[in-house]
């Protein structure tokens, strides 16, 4: 994990323009930029370590760890970077120059397939975090859902379209691609959804049911006081304060019933983290045709 | 730009719509061709006027005749509209080609449209008569939120800014990283620093975060840290997702000390309620309960929706009855951590007004619990407690420091009362004086204490610790000329005397200490001019010593602190608190002079004797006789036994005084009102009975936790 962030972290200074270097022993120094400074909630120079103990003995080296406060400002700003990458898979066959057949260029288009990268929260009483994957299949543009994310698992491809080759705008297609994919997730999580509803109510009812209870309880002992109350010299008076006490319990329920479904309801943000498109050179209009998109597979991450 | 002229030919070769009538709120149209089956609504330059919005994607909610709600997005350079259930509507509904549409503008705010269906069939088919499962990005959806950032991805590929695919796969790795943390490691720890967390701690953070949700009574004995604990909860909340808006509160004297090591040990930035001038733009506040509940603030307080409360000093809600328990029951949170070691001090019934604030009806009514736990012999002790033990354990975490199995090493105190040189005496003697002079012709009736009378107390404790750094501080105030005539002339005078004492006895016996320690020694001292002093008389003596004070910059002060570590023997510091650096590697502290606050004394302790000392630790304490520090000395360490108290109990013994002032401030009082020294030693006998009752109180209570919570 720790090599894990350390790459991560590093890559993203990398990816940012942000020069850094190992300064002593596990302890790095990156030059920030005025623009980023705020952001770093640093200087020009920013000092940290992947290193606990470092960190310890030196505070004004700052920790890059899973939960740290750095950490989090790079997962944040990672995240909320919209990230689209078209890759270009397979080339266009060959032909060898005495073969007497022109290029097949003029009869071959990209074919686009998509697969949309999806972060799912369930927050109710815990928050938990699940990632999934829409994946078009190339060869009928059905579209099948992973419970992990989608990962390019290939050497060979290209981010430049080989020009001789046409290439279509994907842009209205993807947007109903993608709410068809958000249509897969949410049938495909509805039982999760379904799950964490039942334990939150069950939850939300015990502790409803004790608080009624006792409100009720309450309610039976000043109703049970108001009645001996005539006794009492002044007993109008003391009859409006416990009418006063008993309308002061309906609105502490109120209160608390409110409070209560805040915590305990369950609300899911879907997230889209990114997406691929796809584009493999077919000939002629059968998009099934010479596709190279069998040999996509997903990786498996865990 | 060739797709572009794709796209025209496209809408100009089959017009979707043909326009019936249309105003700044509604527009009707024919729907004709395929499209809008297929999901798709183009539309025309006076149909795009009533969709007004700035984003090139924007999320888009109809609500049909049926109340189905229908999402979809608007893509608005180009000027349509996908949305995958017009499909679902146009079968359900009969819809024709040629039928008229009316579209109609509910809310602008949460872009909601109304779609009716004008001249078409209007009975439901009856296959579509169950609902449409399918909804999205809708405010009426409760369940179901899509992130407002998903637009902006989408919004990449319909401008074509494709990014390298390493970018993407670093953005999807960040997720897998942090999706792929293990939710039953406590994440906070990671972060955490000068923090020990023991086991205690750690399941006591388990279980308030897995098994009580986020509501709990932290009650361990005093000692063991429950600030400690109520960071870590507040801490992995935080770093879960799961908690954005806190509030802590706590008595005013402990605000600093809180933000201090919240800041210091976890990372976490929290402003006190002077550094806010809005309460609901903070998310990480801390107040002292009195400011929070106070006319100006309450209804602020009240209005947030808090995600974790963190009450400190709880048994200060005992009675229900007061604001304090009112305003609290009043404030709207998710989750509520409640911090006391005493959640009972008088009388049961506190303790179920404590659980009514966490969990109410949790013990039943008053009468109820009356009834069935209050013994009638004493109000503190319950009947049958093995039952009520039994439901505190779903609402109640209470360590016992013999329970932990940690290990307190022992505190040995020695205190040298030292006779003054007959110089330091007499300069003793005219300061005190002078001071009490001064302070009873201060400037005006109204404003008697005068401006002066914190320099006038400054002066006092500077004398208290060497004459080297009153001697200073005498120096600048001449200097400033901002005192003039006859108070000039009388502080030259003392300057005179002060630069004359040759020889300062306390600095001779520290010479003697640290000659038979033969060990590290931590030297506190409240002043920066004594500082100066005893690192000069120790260098001179071949020491080797290390400074540390608040002057230094963070890298110093590491520095400061790892070279007493390594190298020298000696740290010779002004600051006491706060700093949560791990010191425990020395276990012998000297109090060169003693803060009249003894709060600081025992931060001061504190930085040695604290858990994960493993040795027995030793406080010496320098007092000059027949001095103010020898009094406040003989008070704290012979009335309240402060130097072997645990760290922690000195606040609840204070808390049992009944004053709304604070030790330090009372003490002040006796130094500058005392017309003369028999008169001062009169008041601090008083004040010594007072604190003797306190922890008479304080020993009461704690043994009355201890038959209710363990029976014995």
């Amino acid at each position: 994990m720790e090599n894990e962030i350390q790459q991560l972290v590093l890559t993203f200074f990398n990816m940012q323009g942000i020069k850094c270097k190992e300064s002593e022993d596990n302890i790095w120094t990156a030059q920030i930029p005025a623009k980023d400074q705020s952001f770093f909630n640093s200087g020009a120079i920013l000092k940290f370590t992947f290193n606990r103990e470092k960190a310890e003995m030196h505070r004004d080296v700052e920790i890059i760890c899973d939960g740290s406060f750095l950490f989090r400002k790079i997962i944040e700003k990672l995240g909320s970077t919209p990230k689209v990458s078209r890759v270009f898979i397979g080339k266009q066959p060959e032909i060898p120059a005495d073969s007497g057949v022109k290029s097949l260029a003029e009869k071959m288009h990209y074919q686009t397939s998509v697969a949309f990268n999806f972060k799912v929260s369930f927050n109710y009483d815990q928050k938990i975090e699940k990632l999934y994957s829409v994946v078009e299949n190339p060869s009928d543009s059905s579209l099948e859902i992973n419970d992990k994310l989608f990962l390019l698992d290939l050497e060979d491809y290209s981010e430049e379209p080989d020009p001789r080759i046409k290439l279509e705008d994907p842009g209205t297609d993807v947007l109903k691609k993608y709410l068809l994919a958000c249509q897969k997730l949410e049938k495909h999580i509805q039982e999760e959804v379904d799950k964490y509803k039942k334990i939150s109510q069950e939850k939300c009812q015990e502790e409803m049911k004790v608080f009624d209870d006792y409100l009720n309880e309450q309610k039976f002992e000043l109703l049970q006081k108001k009645e001996n109350v005539s006794f009492h010299l002044y007993f109008f008076q003391k009859e409006e304060e416990i009418d006063k006490l008993i309308n002061n319990l309906d609105e502490e329920r109120k209160h608390k019933i409110k409070e209560l479904e805040e915590k305990y309801k369950v609300k899911v943000n879907i997230s889209l983290i990114n997406v691929v498109l796809l584009c493999v050179p077919v000939s002629g209009t059968n998009k099934t045709v010479n596709s190279t998109a069998k040999v996509i597979k997903l990786k498996e991450v865990n | 730009m060739k797709s572009n002229s794709l796209l025209k030919t496209r809408a100009e070769k089959a017009p979707l719509i043909k326009c019936e009538s249309h105003s700044a709120s509604s527009f009707t149209f024919q729907i004709k061709g395929k499209a809008f089956q297929q999901g798709y609504l183009f539309m025309n330059p006076q149909m795009k006027a009533l969709f007004p919005f700035n984003g090139e994607l924007v999320s888009i909610t109809f609500i049909d005749d049926n109340e189905v709600t229908h999402s979809a997005i608007y893509q608005r350079m180009r000027g349509y509209m996908v949305c995958l259930s017009f499909g679902e509507w146009w079968e359900r509904n009969g819809v024709k080609e040629g039928d008229s549409v009316t579209i109609e503008l509910v809310d602008l705010t949460s872009k909601t449209y109304r779609l009716k269906l004008n001249n078409g069939k209007q009975e439901i088919v009856e296959e579509y008569e169950e609902e449409v499962e399918f909804k999205l990005s809708s405010d009426c959806s409760s369940d179901i939120v899509y992130d407002e950032h998903n637009l902006d991805v989408l919004k990449c590929i319909v401008d074509k800014k494709f990014s390298p695919y390493n970018e993407t796969k670093l953005v999807q790795k960040s997720h897998e990283l942090v999706c792929g943390t293990n939710t039953n490691e406590l994440m906070a720890l990671k972060t955490c620093f000068g923090v020990s967390a023991y086991e205690h701690q750690l399941q006591t953070a388990h279980a308030v975060i897995e098994k009580l949700n986020g509501r709990a009574l932290l009650a361990d004995e005093v000692g063991l840290g429950k600030t400690i604990e109520a960071g870590l909860i507040l801490k992995e909340y935080l770093l879960r997702g799961m908690v954005k808006r806190v509030l802590i509160l706590t008595p005013a004297s402990l605000i600093t000390q809180w933000q201090e090591e919240l800041d210091v040990k976890f990372g976490l930035k929290f402003k006190n309620h002077q550094e806010i001038n809005d309460w609901e733009e903070s998310d990480l506040v801390i107040a002292s309960l009195d400011t929070a509940k106070s006319q100006k603030n309450q209804s602020n307080v009240q209005k947030i929706k808090y995600d974790l409360l963190i009450i400190d000093e709880a048994h200060k809600l005992k009675n229900k009855k007061t604001k304090n328990w009112q305003f609290v029951n009043s404030i709207n949170t998710k989750y509520l951590l409640m911090l006391t070691a005493t959640p009972i001090q008088n009388d049961m019934i506190e303790l179920f007004n404590l659980i009514s604030i966490l969990k109410p009806g949790h013990l039943s009514t008053v009468q109820k619990f009356k009834d069935d736990f209050l013994a009638e012999r004493d109000k503190r002790l319950p009947k049958n407690s093995a039952k009520l033990r039994e439901m505190l354990s779903d609402i109640m975490i209470r360590h016992r420091r013999a329970d932990t199995l940690i290990k307190f090493p022992q505190r040995f105190v020695h205190t040298y009362s030292i006779d003054l040189n007959e110089d330091e005496a007499a300069l003793y003697c005219e300061l005190t004086e002078f001071i009490r002079k001064r302070y009873f012709t201060l400037p005006t009736h109204k404003n008697p204490r005068g401006i002066n009378r914190l320099t006038l107390i400054l002066l006092q404790k500077l004398m208290g610790s060497s004459a080297y750094a009153l001697t200073k501080a005498l120096e600048k105030m001449i200097d400033s000329n901002f005192y003039k005539d006859e108070f000039d002339e009388s502080l030259q005078k003392l300057l005179d005397m002060a630069k004359n004492v040759k020889q300062s006895k306390k600095g001779q016996v520290l010479m003697e200490i640290v000659k038979t320690v033969k060990e590290k020694v931590i030297i506190f001292t409240q002043f920066r001019g004594t500082q100066e002093y005893i690192v000069k008389l120790l260098e001179d003596e071949g020491y080797t010593v290390s400074v540390f004070n608040g002057q230094m910059s963070q890298t110093e002060k590491d520095k400061a602190i790892e070279d007493f570590r390594n190298n020298k023997q000696i740290l010779v510091s002004t600051e006491s608190g706060g700093e949560g650096r791990n010191l425990q590697f020395c276990k012998f502290l000297v109090n060169f002079d003693l803060p009249w606050n003894p709060m600081r004394i025992e931060q001061r302790i504190g930085r040695i004797h604290r858990l994960g000392q493993k040795d027995d630790v030793h406080i010496i304490n320098l007092s000059a006789k027949d001095t103010i520090e020898s009094y406040v000395l003989e008070l704290l360490d012979k009335k309240i036994n402060l130097f072997r108290l645990i760290i922690g109990e000195l606040e609840m013994i204070l808390g049992n005084m009944q004053t709304k002032k604070t030790l330090e401030q009372i003490i002040i009082d006796i130094v500058t009102m005392s017309p003369n020294q028999d008169a001062m030693k009169r008041k601090f006998l008083t004040l010594g009975n007072k604190l003797e009752k306190a922890l008479q109180t304080h020993n009461e209570i704690t043994k009355a936790q201890e038959e209710i919570f363990n029976g014995e």
